[in-house]
């Protein structure tokens, strides 16, 4: 309970894992009062960056190909982007 | 002229057929400890019916016979015919003790232009394999969530496209970045290793596909050369391999992080279904919320078998004062069936010990005194307590996404800030505070019912 890290910085898996823990802790009901609270609010900041995680809309495709000098590009897919 | 008599000659030292045939193969054993292979014209080849085959193996003044189980006959992919030049495999060389006859048992068979590139791939493979390029401990996960996946094809195949509708059907808010490269033909094994590089230097990918959709062995044997596998072995982003082939692995699919057989079921492992994410949320946050709420219907619980204590100390002086006053009958009791002469002893004693003592009725007074303080004193922590509780769910209840109040009900305290559950208790012209998800509102009671509304 005490190794509380910001949600931030986790990745959706790492995310995943830490609510999945926090929820079996609270779900056996054996913490103590305040605990059980402070497991519920990371519990739900850890939510929040989860929706956000999930909630992110970047639909794109791109082709990655090599100028005529040789850099790098990053291009239009054409009808392949849909 | 007699005949010579009998000379007694010692008699010669034999060994039994079984031993001379046990050395000979202890000896074939040692000499070819592995396998190794033999190249030759076919001679004849049969598969017989328990499904092994038998045949021989012949050049110019040589000929040597060859027997083939059935699971290696099994994994024949061509016709062998008599006459065609072939590549065996040779796993022993026996002699076969019932029929007194040597015979070598193979276990792959192949003709000899694929059985060449064949013994080039295994000695690349066993040298790869020597460095440690394939090891599991190599393996590394893939992201659960990628945001950018990096694919290596070539831009108008089956399987870009089966890549690109697997990903919108499952999770269409991803972002793709295709590096085009040859996938078959001079040249593409080198132009696949420099997609996973560049695909490596752009950064931001997340995770890789490479692949093919499917094809003959000589099509796919790109995937199968030393610089692919070690583009991949180097690749600081996972690598999933969809070479397209149910059958057989290449050295791609071998070093890769993960192997599928098709693009489809690459982008299939790689990006998850949104909705099924979604779903494991909500269940997440669901039980989180129902987690606490337990856990605090627990609390109160508690508190409430407290409270009658709480409520009226003095309820402890009189069970004391009860309890004294029967031992105080015992006493007396015991002090009736005692001898005269113990019982003036007795006497003597208890006239001392009364002057010691405080009055009875200053006593009592200070008890009155203390419990009374000790009522108003408990009653005001419980009703705290009860407070700060009720004030820390709300509030906890307020910062969720799926408080209850973000889902359309609302918290109604009554004036003294008790949350109002009955309303049988409210009175008509009562003013109520209702809280809802967002701000408060005045309101006041025009009529309560005991019970609930029918509609």
């Amino acid at each position: 309970v005490n190794e509380k890290t910001d949600p931030a910085t986790l990745s959706f898996e790492q995310g995943m894992e830490r609510l999945e823990s926090l929820v079996k802790r609270l779900e056996q009901g054996q913490l103590p009062l305040e605990e059980s609270l402070r497991a519920f609010e990371e519990g739900v900041g850890v939510l929040r960056v989860l929706h956000a995680k999930l909630g992110e809309v970047e639909r794109r495709v791109e082709v990655l190909m090599r100028d005529a000098d040789g850099v790098l590009r990053v291009g239009n897919a054409g009808d392949l982007g849909r | 002229v007699t005949a010579p008599a009998a000379v007694p000659r010692p008699a010669p030292r034999a060994v039994r057929v079984g031993q001379l045939v046990a050395r000979l193969r202890d000896g074939l054993e040692a000499i070819f400890p592995a396998t190794f292979w033999v190249e030759g014209e076919l001679g004849a080849f049969r598969v017989v019916a328990s499904g092994h085959a038998f045949g021989s193996l012949k050049e110019e003044g040589a000929q040597i016979e060859v027997a083939m189980w059935r699971d290696a006959v099994q994994t024949l992919r061509f016709r062998p015919t008599e006459g065609m030049h072939v590549l065996a495999r040779v796993r022993r060389v026996d002699f076969y003790a019932p029929q007194g006859r040597l015979r070598v048992q193979i276990d792959r068979l192949e003709p000899e232009g694929v059985g060449a590139l064949a013994r080039a791939l295994e000695a690349l493979k066993a040298r790869l394999a020597a460095e440690g390029l394939f090891d599991a401990a190599r393996k590394r996960p893939l992201p659960a969530l990628p945001r950018v996946i990096g694919v290596a094809t070539a831009l108008h195949g089956a399987a870009i496209r089966d890549i690109l509708q697997t990903i919108e059907r499952r999770f269409a808010e991803r972002r793709v970045l295709i590096r085009p490269c040859r996938v078959q033909g001079d040249g593409a094994a080198e132009d696949v290793a420099a997609a996973v590089d560049d695909l490596n230097r752009h950064g931001g990918v997340e995770v890789i596909i490479i692949g093919r959709g499917g094809g003959s062995a000589e099509d796919l044997w790109c995937f199968n050369h030393e610089i692919v596998v070690r583009a991949v072995a180097r690749s600081r982003v996972p690598v999933v391999s969809a070479v397209g082939h149910e059958v057989d692995w290449t050295l791609s699919d071998l070093v890769a992080d993960e192997r599928c057989a098709t693009p489809t079921a690459a982008a299939q492992r790689v990006v998850p279904e949104r909705r099924v994410l979604a779903e494991a949320l909500a269940d997440l946050g669901e039980r989180l919320g129902s987690g606490l709420e337990r856990r605090l219907e627990l609390a109160r619980a508690r508190m409430r078998t407290c409270e009658p204590t709480l409520a009226d100390p003095r309820r402890l002086v009189v069970e004391r004062r009860l309890r004294l006053d029967a031992q105080a009958r015992r006493a007396r009791q015991a002090l009736m069936r005692l001898t005269p002469d113990r019982r003036a002893r007795i006497d003597r004693s208890a006239l001392a010990l009364r002057r010691l003592l405080p009055e009875p009725e200053a006593l009592r007074n200070r008890v009155e005194r203390a419990g009374a303080g000790l009522q108003s004193g408990g009653r005001a922590r419980f009703e705290a307590a009860h407070r700060d509780l009720e004030a820390q769910a709300a509030q906890l209840h307020a910062l969720s996404p799926l408080g209850v109040l973000g889902r359309g009900y609302a918290l109604v305290r009554r004036e003294d800030g008790r949350i109002a559950r009955d309303a049988a208790e409210l009175q008509p012209q009562e003013r109520l505070q209702v809280r809802l998800a967002r701000g408060t509102a005045r309101v006041v009671v025009e009529e309560s019912r005991d019970e609930e509304e029918k509609s």
